[in-house]
């Protein structure tokens, strides 16, 4: 990786944003390690971010402060206290409101999660080092509603851990990874994720080795349904 | 610009070259790497510890773990000498993190007090305070609303990249040229105050 490449493709945009797969992320490191500027702009999309949050947080107080500097004015008098305390009630009340939403909302999920589950999907990938083009990707059908979606990763018998698993978007882009992964007692990886992050499409997952020279170990590609 | 990688046609060749005078006993050679590396090892270790007295004591160690490697020929791909630096450094941090992990949580509670919180300075809350001025400036100025709701969905909301740019009806490629142009500006405005991009007046 080189500077006019990383200007050419918005590297730093897309690394501040964890939208780099990992070793892109990986090269532009290597590439910042001796390059000043790409070290500069990378703060200073940092900074540009921060700056933006602080932008919004100052807007939220000036609005929150008009808010109360109407509530003094409206309390000056007997009728204005009494539509001041009304006002005050039906904006203190608004949140509780929708907390309580909110909390129903977050029970019904947690029952749906501890009850038991049927007909769980699993997908077992075969042993290999390399997706082979020839062969069709595994299949995975999903309905429309949230179901855990398992999958197992069978390990090289040589390999040891801890390892490091990438999963990718059909646009390549980083749905999930996982680093300081040990096998269980098959060895085998296992990873569980819910229906609802995986759209139609073809997806690839890789297994790499940690160490000093990272290694991948497999590659598996699956393609979802819907 | 000041990056080696701007001068250098490949950097991977002068990396090999590095390696190979270095197996050769050039010690300039070796100061050289050191100073190569140093800065961007800091940067690098800073982000990834977050502790700036740690983040030097493991730019040592990387720095001697990589010298050592080299002089015995033992870095397999000369041209990718960053990689090895990168992962040499990654791999002692890993480390560190575990051993620390492993420590009584009385002692990792002092190693919480020992840290250095530069956010929380006067100095820094001064420059945050233009940072936000001058981002105010660059939202006045911004050509189109929706770049501005670009902006904050991305910085500010953390949208995922992928809803913002289906809601906006924009590519992922469009969506990183509007903040890489707002990045440029943001750039130019604090230039414009006499503030550099790493956050000191006029030392560039």
């Amino acid at each position: 990786m080189n500077h006019p490449y990383v200007d050419d493709h918005q590297i730093i945009e897309q690394y501040v944003l964890g939208t780099l797969s990992p070793e892109e992320a990986e090269r532009f490191e290597e590439h910042y390690l001796t390059c000043a500027a790409c070290r500069e702009d990378l703060q200073l999309a940092e900074r540009l971010g921060r700056a933006l949050k602080g932008v919004a947080a100052e807007e939220l107080a000036a609005a929150a402060a008009g808010r109360l500097g109407l509530l003094a004015r409206l309390a000056r008098g007997a009728r204005g206290r009494a539509l001041a305390a009304a006002l005050f009630l039906a904006v203190a009340l608004l949140p509780t409101a929708f907390l309580l939403r909110r909390n129903a909302g977050l029970n019904e999920r947690l029952a749906q999660l501890e009850a038991p589950q049927v007909n769980v999907a699993i997908v077992r990938f075969e042993p290999t080092r390399a997706a082979d083009p020839a062969v069709p990707p595994v299949r995975l059908t999903l309905g429309e509603a949230r179901e855990p979606v398992v999958f197992e990763i069978p390990l090289p018998a040589a390999a040891e851990g801890p390892f490091r698993a990438v999963l990718h978007r059909p646009d390549g882009s980083v749905l999930w990874q996982g680093e300081g992964l040990q096998p269980d007692a098959r060895g085998d990886l296992t990873l569980t994720l819910p229906s609802t992050l995986l759209a139609a499409g073809d997806y690839q997952l890789l297994v790499f080795a940690a160490g000093p020279e990272p290694r991948r170990l497999a590659r598996h590609a699956f393609r979802v349904v819907r | 610009m000041s990056g080696d990688d701007r001068r250098a046609a490949s950097p991977g060749a002068a990396d090999a070259e590095l390696v190979r005078r270095i197996r050769a006993g050039d010690r300039r050679a070796e100061t050289e790497l050191v100073e190569r590396f140093s800065q961007g090892l800091d940067f690098y270790l800073l982000r990834l510890t977050g502790n700036r007295a740690r983040s030097e004591d493991l730019r040592q160690d990387t720095l001697r773990i990589v010298l050592e490697k080299v002089r015995k020929g033992e870095v397999r791909q000369p041209e990718r000498l960053a990689g090895f630096v990168r992962s040499t450094a990654r791999n002692l941090e890993v480390a560190s993190y575990r051993k620390r992990a492993r420590r009584p949580q009385r002692e990792r509670l002092s190693a919480v007090e020992n840290l250095t919180d530069g956010e929380r300075g006067p100095l820094a809350r001064a420059l945050a305070a233009e940072d936000r001025r001058v981002a105010r400036r660059l939202l006045g100025a911004l050509p189109s609303p929706r770049d501005r709701q670009v902006l904050f969905r991305v910085y500010v909301a953390e949208e995922d990249r992928d809803a913002v740019c289906a809601s906006l009806g924009l590519s992922p490629a469009q969506l990183n040229l509007v903040l890489f142009r707002a990045r440029q500006r943001f750039k130019a405005l604090l230039r414009e105050r006499g503030i550099n991009g790493r956050g000191a007046r006029g030392e560039r």
